[in-house]
């Protein structure tokens, strides 16, 4: 490991040396590379224990008391900032140390699973939610005590913790999902005129986007999708669309044209098809995520004359028809 | 004095305490942990107390509705975390020590939560610690844990200031390997 790494890490370098250090880390990238790996595997040690430990943390314990007194009175934050994802609190000097109340039940963290990836995670109540491609779920670091109320945009598989007294909010860009404890999957991928709640297990309400509205609830195996404002209920026995939580992406006589615009949600591409015939071409299938879009066109090639083309600068990918009509 | 005392397994027990219920224990458990870690990132001792004091406050003043399921080390060192980032976009606004307070940022948004989730994190990094050569190991205690400088280390020890200097250097690239199953220099990977 490089010397002045080590040095920097334990906070032996001078001043003028760091300020030189720095500056050859800015323009060497590998670097840079090897001294955040140090810096992040010499926090993680931070971590252990040490024998001083409990004595300082009791002195501090004394001092929070006295801070924050018997009655739970919201903290006063010890500095004002603006917290990137922190709803409505309005940013101050972090130089003047002016004291302001942060409501950490309105700072939500994101979680993101990229285009073409899946991701899993744990809430702190012990909901698990699997997360689909370009999928996007913000959630308060602190539950608000009369609602766990989490946004989403993409598409996700919610497993929720069973408490009466906190409702499970979902809410997306065109409408809010509670639940008390249950299994369901939602769509909504933000500018795509659909949403769809599927009910496998528990009970479902699903309302309008301000939560005020109750538009209906759902029972275990039926759905609700809505399309470009308008609402059908039905019933499904067949759970295959929801293997993508293992990767599989499954269409039972889907029409290509429709396929496409899900991989495009899924792989964050655009995908130009030139020809009617092959838009409305039926399509029966599974497809494994992490083998890509164009692994899933070249299938399709297979069974259907066609020819893509991927502009490597717009990214878009253009699908032809060269079946002879 | 030797480096086995300084050094205490964290009780299973504390897996399973609770904010609500237990939340002195909590405290005296995990401040000066998480203290060291938010040190690592946002340099000065004072800050780093004022974040981890800040976090607990927080979580004082709420813990009659905590209901923390998953476990606590991870979430605990979660909200630090985040707190650090928010602390350190604003730092990286102001003029002084920009580079420095950038590095940071950047490692910490590289720094992957899910190395926090699994159960044996902590022996992982007490292995790594304990599997040190013993005079090694007590250099590094004294300077990570203790906050010595080298010169001080050097008195206490008897040492020269460059055999402190290559202790430290063999005890971070030990470790290093004792942890890179955990601690991946790739930022999140898509789980397939």
């Amino acid at each position: 490991m490089n010397e002045r790494i080590e040095k920097y890490i334990v906070g032996e370098l001078g001043a003028d040396e760091q300020k030189l250090f720095l500056q050859h880390v800015q323009t060497d990238q590998s670097l840079r590379e090897e001294l955040i790996d140090a810096i992040n595997t010499c926090a993680v040690v931070g971590l252990a224990t040490h024998a001083k430990d409990a004595e300082n943390a009791r002195q501090s314990l004394r001092k929070l008391k006295k801070m924050v007194g018997p009655k739970q009175a919201p903290w006063v934050g010890w500095m004002g900032y603006a917290l990137a994802v922190c709803v409505g609190i309005v940013a101050t000097l972090l130089l003047t140390h002016e004291r302001q109340t942060i409501d950490y039940t309105q700072c939500y963290q994101e979680f993101r699973a990229p285009a073409g990836q899946r991701a899993q995670l744990t809430l702190p109540d012990g909901t698990v939610v699997w997360l689909n491609a370009n999928t996007t779920v913000s959630y308060p670091q602190v539950f608000a005590e009369n609602e766990r109320h989490i946004k989403l945009n993409g598409e996700a598989f919610f497993d929720v913790a069973h408490n009466k007294q906190q409702p499970f909010v979902v809410e997306t860009s065109t409408q809010q999902v509670r639940v008390l404890g249950t299994k369901f999957n939602v769509f909504d991928y933000n500018d795509n005129k659909q949403f769809t709640v599927a009910l496998i297990d528990g009970s479902v309400e699903l309302l309008d986007k301000t939560g005020e509205k109750r538009l209906t609830a759902l029972k275990p195996w039926e759905r609700v999708d809505i399309i470009d404002g308008k609402a059908t209920r039905s019933q499904f026995t067949n759970d295959d669309f929801l293997q993508w939580k293992q990767g599989i992406y499954s269409f039972d006589n889907w029409r290509f044209g429709d396929i496409v615009g899900k991989l495009e949600l899924y792989y964050d591409v655009r995908i130009v098809m030139k020809s009617e015939a092959l838009k409305n071409f039926m399509v029966n299938g599974k497809f494994r995520q992490r083998d890509g879009i164009e692994s899933v066109l070249r299938n399709i090639q297979k069974i259907y004359p066609m020819k893509y083309t991927k502009d490597s600068e717009t990214n878009i990918i253009t699908l032809y028809d060269v079946s002879k009509k | 004095m030797k480096a086995e005392s300084d050094h205490q397994n964290t009780p299973r027990s504390n897996m399973k305490l609770s904010l609500c219920d237990d939340f002195d224990k909590v405290y005296v458990a995990y401040f000066a942990r998480l203290v060291r870690f938010a040190e690592s990132y946002v340099m000065s001792h004072e800050d780093a107390e004022n974040i981890v004091q800040d976090v607990f406050a927080m979580l004082w003043s709420k813990r009659v509705s905590l209901h923390i399921k998953t476990d606590l080390t991870f979430y605990l060192i979660s909200l630090v975390k985040y707190r650090c980032i928010d602390f350190l976009r604003i730092m990286v606004t102001s003029q002084k020590n920009l580079d420095a307070y950038a590095l940071s940022l950047q490692a910490l948004e590289t720094l992957d939560d899910e190395m926090f989730r699994p159960e044996n994190l902590m022996d992982v990094v007490r292995n790594a610690i304990d599997s040190l050569p013993p005079r090694c190991r007590e250099v590094f205690v004294k300077s990570k844990f203790e906050g010595k400088k080298y010169k001080e280390i050097a008195v206490e020890m008897g040492l020269s200031v460059s055999t402190v200097e290559n202790q430290i250097g063999i005890a971070l690239k030990k470790i290093r390997n004792g942890l890179k199953d955990i601690v991946p220099l790739l930022l999140f990977m898509g789980w397939l």
